[in-house]
């Protein structure tokens, strides 16, 4: 009954080289497995420059080994996981010069069914042993859905994230959405990150909800080499101001505008703040003009691209953290935040908010809350003090440990 | 044998509505939420009203119609009082028709429902003045028997109601204190003459307000023949059965249709089929028995949660700086002599609003437990420490 398992996981991404939340979810999820015995082959769309002692990374496209250190990091933007079909298109246009034309399909679309040919080829050459296959969102699915069918093992469909949150109300892609429903039909369960993308998985996908088992990810402690790049933030913190930051992908989903104007709202009272905003989008170039036309500039920063070590530098010298998400699966990031102690503030339209209790809670369009609860934990110490530490204790409990024993009783439940 | 003293406990806080950093210096209204949401008092006293004390105070008025000898206490804060008169005179004139029996003793308390007796003395007699009068106006009474705040119980308590001339003190039974000794016996607090000492039987309380609807307790259901078999079991061995709740165990705590009405309407016959039992006011308690035993109690026990200690109002550092905030400017405050800035004041003692910032439900992620119109403790104390800045403001503080 509660026997380890052998699991063939299909991924899209994985640490160092990923784009966001879904590698990181991924590894953990993977080591937490292998940590309770279980025997987990990870399958890669390519060869990643990675190494992993606990579990077994599997890359069915051999070709891709041709390609050399500058060319990979294009590669990862190609790969993005939360990249759109369209803009991919635009992006390898810009770069086909420089691209293996063998190895680069002509679409993301055939991008993602080629993982299924390839993964199905490299595993009817190379056999391997599973038990049960457990695929991580839409770009796995089709990989997913042809291996089920070569191997006759069961497929667990994990959501981390559907196509109405990346899109963050703009409009659906079909060509995503008909893979994720398909995905979601032929699985034989499924696990979302949060009770919110369960209802969406339901509402808008038509899934008995019988069907979907909700859990939560676990806190990674992401261990980062050198946290003194911005130590440049002491001297602004010895003038008095104290540091609220955002980190993320700026894009309409992450509601990085209500940030801004909340943040103007709180300099109204206290002008002795510096704002970061850390991490690029397609919303940059509209954020930074939107803090232009309200005269707030002078207490922003923008970052750009940041680094795990940006990251852990950044933690180091703000006072708080503010996750203002439209929609958010997840949100692993507070979760960081508060490892370092560093309090947060939460959109309530987040996954994470199910599960944290010791976060300032908010409606991502409320930017008078917003405004009122920076200024409160700026203002008030004993409120930080709390927070953090209680944060702190609370998310120590918050493990992937916990999750891998959830998803071991999935796998019992269609095995 | 025994006599059963039943003392039913109710107050009700002015809740302080979502207070913003941006009302500081412009709105002093800290009690005016909007009807609708979690924090309008109004809403709130009307709701417990028509569950609770209502139908409650109606079955009580039956009981001491039917049974010449039925007696019991009970003690109301001046803020609900004041709320009463304001928004429900209806409900405020059954409890006048239970006290005009002569068979309802009230007790004494703070007007605020604070915690002042252990943060100023000055301020604590001032409120236990204050509801003094409010029950002298209201009911035409004078409390004889002293209830602090969550029974917040400590020795050098005792020693001030005796000071102040009450006959007793109520407090938990709390077996740590204790020890061999039963709660249901009369006892003198240590360094006092006269006054007497009653605790809770927390157990045969509890059952009924905590328990009474619990489907995994082994007492469930529990029937009033249950119940008086329990009290009649300790016959030969109690001389008072001090059975001490909230006023809402009736219709809030547990629900209409749990048969809780029901219950407390049967109790009496049930008990009265034994001849022995009987009710008593906590005056004529103290007047029957002579103290045991002296009991002491050197650190504060209340009434509440598995450690009966004041955790649930002063555990985090929310909790502790809010309160030493709120009597650190209380000589200005009363310098101001400015009535409504006081009350205002007054009104931000009360210990529900540094209850509301309790984490250690949360910690235990035991957030059910967490009573509180607020979303989370720390909105509590953000709506509570930008209402103080505001307070300070007006009295020239800041």
């Amino acid at each position: 009954m509660s026997s380890p398992k052998r699991v063939l996981m299909i991924g899209w991404e994985y640490p160092p080289h990923h784009s966001g939340g879904l590698g990181v979810a991924c590894q953990g999820m993977a080591h937490a497995l292998a940590d309770r015995q279980h025997y987990v082959c990870f399958a890669l769309p390519k060869k990643m420059p990675i190494s992993d002692t606990k579990v077994t990374l599997l890359y069915p496209n051999k070709k891709s080994g041709k390609v050399g250190g500058k060319e990979i990091s294009i590669l990862r933007e190609l790969y993005n996981p939360y990249i759109e079909p369209s803009r991919y298109h635009s992006f390898r246009e810009q770069s086909k010069d420089i691209l293996d034309p063998m190895f680069v399909p002509g679409t993301l679309k055939e991008c993602v069914e080629l993982y299924g040919v390839e993964l199905s080829r490299e595993l009817l050459e190379n056999p391997i042993d599973v038990d049960i296959i457990h695929a991580h969102d839409w770009l796995c699915f089709p990989a997913a859905v042809a291996v089920k069918k070569l191997l006759q093992k069961p497929f667990i469909a994990h959501i981390h994230a559907t196509e109405f949150d990346r899109s963050g109300g703009q409009g659906a892609n079909p060509y995503v959405y008909q893979q994720e429903k398909l995905g979601m039909e032929e699985s034989a369960h499924i696990i979302t990150v949060s009770e919110l993308v369960k209802r969406t998985v339901i509402n808008k996908y038509g899934i008995p909800p019988e069907k979907i088992t909700v859990i939560h990810n676990g806190n990674t402690d992401l261990a980062s080499k050198n946290e003194s790049i911005f130590d440049n933030l002491i001297t602004f913190k010895e003038k008095g101001y104290s540091i609220v930051l955002y980190a993320g992908r700026i894009t309409l989903q992450k509601g990085v505008e209500y940030f801004v104007h909340a943040a103007k709202k709180a300099l109204e009272v206290n002008p002795k703040i510096i704002f970061i905003i850390a991490g690029t989008g397609d919303m940059e170039r509209y954020i930074i003009e939107l803090v232009n036309n309200l005269g707030i500039s002078s207490n922003f920063m923008f970052t750009g691209y940041y680094t795990l070590d940006d990251m852990a530098s950044l933690l180091k010298h703000a006072s708080l953290f503010v996750m203002p998400s439209v929609s958010e699966p997840f949100g692993i990031v507070p979760l960081e935040a508060i490892t370092k102690d560093v309090p947060v503030i939460i959109s309530k339209q987040s996954g994470v908010s199910e599960i944290l209790h010791h976060a300032l809670k908010v409606d991502f369009w409320d930017t008078d809350k917003i405004a009122n609860q920076i200024l409160a934990v700026i203002h008030h110490p004993p409120l930080h003090k709390v927070l953090r530490e209680e944060g702190r204790r609370q998310v120590q409990d918050i493990t992937w440990d916990k999750a891998a024993s959830k998803i071991h009783h999935v796998y019992n439940s269609v095995l | 044998m025994p006599s059963i003293a039943l003392y039913l406990k109710t107050h009700q806080p002015y809740r302080i509505k979502d207070y913003r950093v941006f009302d500081i210096g412009k709105d002093h209204h800290y009690f005016n939420a909007p009807h609708g949401h979690r924090t309008n008092n109004e809403d709130v006293l009307k709701k417990i009203c028509e569950k609770s004390y209502l139908p409650t105070n109606a079955v009580l008025l039956e009981l001491l119609e039917r049974y010449p000898d039925f007696k019991l206490n009970i003690s109301l804060s001046g803020t609900l009082l004041e709320q009463l008169e304001e928004h429900s005179p209806e409900t405020l004139k059954t409890f006048q028709d239970l006290i005009k029996t002569g068979r309802v003793e009230i007790l004494g308390e703070t007007y605020y429902h604070s915690l002042s007796f252990y943060y100023s003395l000055t301020e604590f007699e001032a409120q236990v003045e204050m509801h003094k009068k409010i029950i002298k106006r209201l009911f035409n009474v004078t409390p004889k028997v002293f209830s602090n705040t969550e029974l917040a119980y400590r020795d050098d308590l005792a020693a001030w109601a005796e000071k102040a001339k009450y006959k007793g003190i109520i407090a938990e039974g709390w077996d740590p204190v204790l020890g061999w000794r039963s709660p249901n016996f009369v006892y003198a607090p240590p360094n006092t003459k006269k006054i007497k000492l009653l605790l809770k039987n927390y157990r045969l309380s509890d059952d009924i307000a905590f328990r009474f609807s619990n489907k995994g307790w082994s007492g469930w259901p529990l029937t009033t023949e249950k119940f008086a078999s329990w009290v009649n079991q300790t016959h030969g061995n109690a001389e008072t059965i001090n059975l001490f709740m909230d006023y809402e165990t009736f219709g809030e705590h547990q629900w209409a249709d749990t048969g809780i009405f029901d219950f407390l309407k049967h109790l009496p016959r049930e008990l009265y089929k034994h001849k022995d039992n009987s009710f008593l006011t906590v005056s004529e308690t103290c007047e029957r028995y002579e103290a045991r035993d002296v009991v002491s109690m050197p650190n504060i026990v209340t009434w509440a949660d598995t450690e009966r200690d004041l955790s649930a109002w002063t555990g985090n550092t929310m909790q502790q700086s809010s309160l030493h905030e709120l009597y650190r400017i209380e000589e200005k405050i009363r310098d101001t002599k400015d009535k409504k800035l006081i009350d205002d004041w007054r009104k931000l003692q009360t210990s529900d609003h540094v209850y509301y910032m309790c984490t250690k439900w949360f910690s235990d992620g035991d957030v059910h437990k967490y009573f509180s119109p607020y979303e989370s403790p720390y909105e509590a104390y953000i709506a509570f420490t930008n209402a103080l800045t505001d307070l300070k403001l007006r009295a020239g503080i800041l």
